[in-house]
């Protein structure tokens, strides 16, 4: 449960981001360029999700603990 | 099937899946890109040289700045005098390699009148960085 958790958080996370850094589309070329671009950074920041939070969730779950 | 036989197969059948999705949505995008809408529109020759960019309008005028209006289609050829170079104008999102021996075509349309940086993105020497032109768009 908490792994799907993390991961959820971790994609809302990283969706903020999406515009960060593009420039304005000026011509029909640069527009149809930018909607590639969204397509291929939803779908990138979906994998980062997985493997990130699935790597977050090991850490946590499986930590030395003191006994 | 064990729990972790089904882990990777998921993972082998999504990767596909979503690379697959990529390809078949880019197809189209990139014929857009590549097709000048309208062939009949005024060509204007870019020459990429070593350190400098040469435009070449369709009256023969070579000048060092890339001037157009704004809304018209121009159809580009882009030569090169010596390396390869590359035409990049970062607010059109266009980028296209200049060839020695090769004519590379494409072509531009600018919604919005103003001044665009354009570089050299592609290493072509000592002074690959001072490489850079103007685009106005009135």
């Amino acid at each position: 449960m908490y792994w799907a958790l993390i991961i959820a958080l971790l994609f809302i996370v990283l969706i903020q981001f999406e515009g960060y850094n593009a420039v304005k589309p000026i011509s029909p070329q640069a527009r149809e360029i930018l909607s590639i671009y969204r397509i291929v950074y939803y779908g990138g920041m979906a994998v980062s999700s997985l493997f990130l939070g699935s790597l977050i969730w090991i850490i946590i779950k499986f930590r030395e603990t003191s006994e | 099937m064990k729990r972790v036989q089904i882990l990777e197969l998921a993972t082998i059948i999504g990767a596909v899946i979503i690379l697959s999705y990529i390809a078949i949505i880019s197809v189209p995008v990139l014929q857009f890109i590549d097709t000048s809408p309208d062939s009949s529109a005024p060509t204007i020759t870019v020459v990429g040289k070593q350190w400098a960019w040469e435009f070449i309008y369709p009256d023969g005028t070579r000048s060092g700045e890339l001037v157009i209006n704004h809304g018209e289609i121009v159809n580009l050829e882009l030569i090169s005098d010596d390396v390869i170079h590359s035409l990049y104008i970062r607010n059109l999102g266009f980028k296209l390699d200049t060839m020695p021996g090769r004519t590379n075509k494409s072509w531009l349309v600018v919604e919005e009148p103003g001044e665009y940086d354009i570089q050299c993105a592609e290493f072509c020497g000592l002074n690959h960085w001072a490489m850079r032109a103007t685009l106005k768009v009135l």
